[in-house]
């Protein structure tokens, strides 16, 4: 559970997870080059092979970038969320292949380093010279650095802001391969359901994530100073609370999760997991504790740690109970610090 | 207490039933759409032409080498209905200007693969290979008379589009054509005629000599080209002045 415990290890879900994965992409890529051979023999293997890979990346991207929304507008699809990064390094190493296939096709065998013969074979503003290459090698290195970052190790290292914002960049990488393919293969491959196909990914994505945005305006608006004590802001009502299920708020600019447990405790801790910041007011009282939906991580809510041998803690908030309104300090406690639960009178 | 929501933790050993259900459900929905994609994408791929390469099948062939308008072997036997051969080297190469100038007009035996569409033929040469049998006695190939022409087509390099790269065109091999028009490999252009069928132009100067360099510029585009055009044996020659190529 924990990063310096290797707590997103290995696990039976995952084993599933992964062959599923990749039975899917061997299926995949035996379908397009097994079909495309059956309709056109002479078409060259290494072009059908290099297109095979090519289209079950841009597949696979597109399924990763929806898996997100997907999960935050109905929580059965987290279980595909809690692996995603190893559908994010498979997409990596299939794009990897494409590139690998295509630079050994076009580029190698002159007297030009096929590198450079990336660089130097398109160049220009008309369409037909359009340096689609180019892009494609950006999002590869783009991706490349994703890959090479998944882990918690580096997640720990570099710590989940900076993760997670280095990892914002697969949207640039879906931008620059967008050009690449519209550039590139749609160049040749004129038949109008390349066109559409590509246009439906990119119309479900943005809508998919623009869905997602505008069921969040509104969830987690700052909420109102206490009239009696300006230290505090109102919450929500005692009724709103929900046992073991947290409510979402924002408290001084700061995300919180309010919950109900254990029967009549309520205590307010950091809405952001120490993890990937993920969304604890989404998550459940389990075992114990807080758990983030996205990965499991657990915090105890009178104080904000993870249960042993593990080592996160998230700031905790004090709080009160005044005439069945639930009152939240608007400064947070240092990660880690112990709070008495206040009990509800229910 | 409120009736327990089902909620998946990824380390614990069974989700709920109600949570695999959905999974599953999700997991097939989305293993089928994409075996769908994969289906329709490969299914829906432009035409390519019949051309092969007969790669790793390395035969003996015999006949007359000619220099220009680029090397050639007239064999001395049909070989699927081919007696004309353009030669170049293996990769992304040309056929060599110095062997080709030594053995023009000589009978010779070779090494090589064969590469070929419906339409032309042609070998990579092992170029260690070649034996010189004495000055052929054969004629040079019949040359028509030169008729102006202004031809709308695409240049590419003969190796792939003659069987190497199945496409070999367009594009996505722009980088592909560029390396092996700077390689040697003589420039073709592709058009199609008025019969609508496609038609291979073998590209050379003025002057009959090889241009590569030259046209390297337009691979890949859409290109109006205008020349003399004369037939040398069964091959369609198109005399250009490079610098008058325009896009269109
Ligand atoms: S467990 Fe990964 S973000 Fe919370």
């Amino acid at each position: 559970m924990s990063v310096a415990y290797q707590a997103v290890g290995w696990n039976a879900f995952k084993k599933r997870h992964d062959l599923v994965l990749v039975a899917a992409i061997l299926a995949f890529i035996a379908i397009f080059v097994g079909v495309g051979l059956a309709i056109q023999p002479t078409f060259t293997v290494e072009i059908l092979l290099m297109r095979a890979f090519a289209v079950a990346a841009i597949t696979l991207l597109h399924i990763i970038l929806a898996i997100g929304p997907l999960a935050r507008l109905n929580d059965r699809w987290l279980p595909l969320l809690y692996n995603r990064r190893h559908l994010g390094v498979a997409m990596f190493l299939l794009a990897f292949i494409h590139s690998a296939l295509a630079i050994l096709t076009y580029h190698v065998g002159s007297a030009l380093n096929p590198i450079v013969s990336i660089f130097t074979s398109d160049a220009g503003a008309r369409m037909s010279a359009f340096p689609f290459q180019t892009f494609g090698f950006g999002a590869l290195m783009i991706l490349f650095v994703m890959a090479a970052t998944s882990h918690d190790f580096w997640l720990a290292n570099l710590t989940a802001p900076v993760w997670k914002t280095l990892h914002m960049l697969v949207y640039v990488a879906y931008i620059m391969l967008v050009i690449h393919v519209a550039f590139g293969v749609l160049q040749s491959e004129t038949s109008p359901v390349y066109a559409s196909l590509m246009g439906l990914g990119i119309l479900g994505i943005m809508g998919l994530h623009l869905r997602t945005g505008w069921g969040q305006v509104g969830l987690e608006t700052e909420a109102p100073i206490c009239e009696d004590d300006d230290d505090f802001v109102d919450v929500c009502a005692l009724a709103d609370l929900e046992e073991n299920l947290p409510f979402g708020a924002s408290v001084g600019g700061e995300r919180v999760a309010v919950i109900r447990y254990e029967g009549n405790k309520v205590s307010c801790i950091s809405g952001v997991c120490q993890h990937q910041n993920g969304p604890l007011a989404e998550g459940q009282f389990k075992h114990g504790c807080l758990t983030c939906p996205w990965h499991g991580y657990q915090y105890k809510p009178h104080d904000g740690t993870s249960p042993e041998p593990f080592t996160e803690k998230i700031p905790t908030f004090n709080l009160k109970i005044v005439d069945g309104r639930v009152l939240v300090k608007n400064k947070p406690n240092p990660a880690g610090t112990p709070v008495e639960p206040a009990i509800c009178p229910c | 207490m409120s009736e327990e929501k089902p909620f998946f933790i990824g380390w614990e050993s069974k989700p709920a039933p109600v949570i695999s259900a959905f999974t599953k459900k999700a997991t097939l929905g989305l293993l089928v759409a994409s075996l769908v994609v994969a289906g329709l994408v490969t299914a829906m791929q432009g035409a390519v032409s019949s051309g092969r390469f007969e790669f790793g099948n390395v035969k003996d062939f015999s006949g007359v080498l000619i220099k220009s308008p680029a090397p050639m072997l007239v064999s001395d036997q049909e070989i699927d209905g081919e007696k004309i051969f353009y030669l170049v080297a293996p990769l992304k190469n040309g056929f060599s200007a110095e062997l080709a100038e030594k053995h023009h007009l000589q009978q010779v035996s070779l090494k090589g693969t064969l590469i070929g569409n419906d339409m032309e033929s042609m070998i990579e040469v092992q170029e260690d290979t070649i034996v010189s049998k004495g000055v052929a006695n054969a004629t040079p190939l019949e040359e028509s008379s030169g008729t102006p022409v202004t031809i709308r087509g695409e240049i590419v390099d003969s190796k792939c589009h003659l069987g190497v790269m199945n496409p070999g065109r367009f594009k996505p091999h722009r980088a592909c054509a560029i390396q092996c028009l700077s390689g040697g490999i003589p420039p073709i252009l592709v058009a199609q005629t008025a019969e609508g069928i496609l038609a291979n132009y073998l590209i050379v100067g003025l002057d009959g000599k090889a241009i590569h360099e030259e046209v390297i510029e337009f691979a890949a585009e859409p290109v109006e080209v205008s020349g003399t055009l004369k037939t040398i044996g069964d091959r369609l020659v198109l005399y250009i002045n490079p610098e008058t190529i325009k896009r269109f």
